[in-house]
């Protein structure tokens, strides 16, 4: 019996470190490839040797070229500008919101809170690739296919998801600080500005990081949105057309887009990982695991 | 009492407007849209044609296809993803594993990266034969090459596995910190009568999980579903329609080919579908409970 017990616990985790070494490797692998890539001097696909993989020198002329070459009648930090610009409006404008209404749901006695809550709950199900096509449609009559269309558009997704969070939040802040302020003459909205937001901060990082992950990382409505002047487009845009997924002749060899890739993506996974234990608490919040 | 109610509406009028120009405005306009014939032929001067796009959806048999592919892909994903979560959670929950420090912080990193760019690299990946799955790992591992240009079955496989490689880590940490929250003391009684592995497994850990499990499953079902980047970006749909689900096909039928009317009542055809999932997730998940 001892021995049988004995041979089943070896099996067992011998099995579960072969899983979870072949788990990594799968893991690393895109993301090793895509940065030997970037240090290497091989323009396209076909050119992409294995032994590119283990190199003997690393090459940095894709980093040169794509900070100094004019792509496609734009260049990828004008790109990477407008994507910043972007985003940071998108995380400011996202903070402000969701603060102001999961403040509002937390305390304050509205009349059918139940049914807005629902309301614009259901509105979270809608990722902005499902509405793209109706908001093409009403923003070219608006004439919002253009910066301020993208942030209106991103805006509601990330704040009515965080707003739910900060209502969490908030919940859990005593009411009595505020009762305290307000009678020693703060306003409401400054009790909000001085007390909430400062003991909601995780929420305000978190949300914020949200709100600018998802307006640089989006690619569907910024190309629908902007498409037709080169000038506007987002990095992500850029990607796409370095990748030669926009049309594949005119696209600047494969080393650049790599190197794009890395210089694009390393800072947001930085921020990911940074951010991950407040997501996951968050998340677990929302799914009840946590009671 | 009134007066303050209404000061108090103010505050959450904000998002109430956003919410309104940005969902009900859009859905109301596309269902306008959805009646006319709208395209760039007929940009300025279209008129209404009545039914005839959801005739033309209907009647040649796009919507039992494509309802069939975003099953296939909404299905195929998740069962694929959530199992491979959950085994890898099982695994770095043994309590004499390891390092399981650093095989999490590995294999969370698929998760970490910007799922789009990762889609980029994958697709150059996947290119047959010179992206590296064709040229190099396949291979290694004795298996033919995978071509999404030619074969329907190649072009499932290509997708299902990139989106369990950029979600598995999402599932596998959501079933690890559930897994990490039943008392040990439970397994520890269990052992003294004398229960075995697949006794525990099934008597404790599984219904232990049995919320997370549902709200996981029903929650990403509706993300899967409307999830539209792995598509647009390795097969765009391809070969043919024959992997077009309803949220890309209204994409690309949009600003691939300029045919905004049919574009639009495939919009509201996917909506549709999508309130009708989320209002079974706020039935199932009583998620809005802890909210109001």
């Amino acid at each position: 019996m001892a021995v049988k017990h004995k041979i089943f616990k070896i099996l067992r985790l011998a099995i579960s470190y072969a899983v979870l070494i072949i788990m990594a490797f799968a893991s690393i692998f895109p993301l090793y490839y895509v940065f030997m890539t970037s240090f290497s001097n091989a323009p396209n696909l076909i050119s992409l040797a294995v032994s590119d993989l283990l190199p003997k020198h690393l090459y940095f002329i894709a980093y040169k070229e794509l900070f100094t070459t004019n792509l496609y009648g734009g260049t990828f930090l004008l790109w990477l500008r407008n994507s910043l610009i972007l985003a940071s409006a998108t995380a400011i404008i996202s903070v402000l919101l969701a603060l102001i209404t999961g403040y509002a749901l937390s305390r304050l006695d509205i009349p059918a809170k139940k049914i807005l809550a629902i309301f614009i709950y259901i509105v979270t199900f809608f990722p902005y690739t499902a509405t793209a096509v109706p908001l093409y449609l009403l923003f070219a009559k608006l004439h919002l296919l253009n910066y301020i269309g993208l942030i209106l558009a991103y805006t509601p997704g990330t704040s009515i998801f965080a707003a739910f969070i900060a209502k969490l939040a908030i919940d859990s802040i005593p009411s009595s600080y505020e009762e305290i302020a307000m009678i020693d003459g703060l306003s409401r909205f400054q009790v909000f500005l001085r007390i909430v937001m400062r003991l909601a901060l995780p929420v305000v990082a978190l949300t914020a990081i949200l709100g600018f992950s998802g307006a640089y990382l989006d690619f569907a409505l910024a190309y629908a949105f902007l498409l037709p002047n080169v000038k506007e487009w987002t990095a992500t845009i850029g990607l796409y057309y370095m990748a030669g997924l926009l049309n594949y002749a005119s696209a600047p060899a494969y080393n650049i887009f790599a190197a794009g890739s890395v210089i694009m993506g390393v800072p947001l996974m930085a921020l990911f990982i940074v951010s991950q234990k407040m997501m996951t608490r968050a998340y677990s919040n929302l799914a009840g695991v946590k009671q | 009492m009134r007066k303050d109610n209404l000061i108090n509406f103010l505050y959450i009028l904000p998002i109430l407007a956003v919410t309104i120009l940005l969902f009900v405005l859009p859905v109301i306009y596309s269902v306008y849209i959805s009646f006319t014939n709208l395209s760039l032929l007929h940009f300025l001067k279209y008129s209404f044609v009545g039914l005839q796009n959801y005739i033309i959806i209907f009647k040649y048999g796009y919507f039992t296809q494509l309802l069939e592919n975003t099953l296939i892909w909404t299905l195929g994903s998740l069962v694929t993803m959530m199992g491979l979560g959950f085994a890898l959670a099982l695994i770095l929950n043994q309590q004499d594993l390891k390092g399981k420090t650093i095989f999490y912080a590995i294999l969370i990193l698929p998760w970490a990266f910007p799922g789009f760019i990762s889609l980029l690299v994958w697709q150059g990946l996947w290119v047959d034969p010179y992206g590296m799955m064709n040229r190099l790992i396949l291979p290694m591992l004795h298996l033919p090459h995978v071509n999404s240009l030619t074969s329907t079955t190649d072009a499932w496989i290509e997708l299902i596995v990139t989106n369990d490689w950029l979600s598995f880590p999402y599932f596998m940490t959501v079933f690890y910190s559930a897994l990490q929250s039943i008392p040990r003391e439970l397994y520890d009684i269990a052992e003294l009568d004398g229960a075995g592995t697949f006794t525990k497994f099934f008597r404790i850990t599984l219904p232990s999980l049995k919320r997370t499990i549902a709200f996981v499953f029903i929650s990403s079902f509706v993300f899967t579903w409307n999830n539209f980047y792995p598509i647009f970006v390795l097969t765009g749909g391809g070969p043919g329609i024959s992997t077009e689900t309803f949220i890309v096909y209204a994409y690309q039928e949009a600003f691939d080919y300029s045919n905004f009317s049919l574009a639009a009542a495939w919009s509201v055809i996917s909506t549709l579908f999508t309130v009708i999932l989320g209002i079974i997730v706020i039935k199932y998940t009583h998620i809005l409970e802890s909210f109001t």
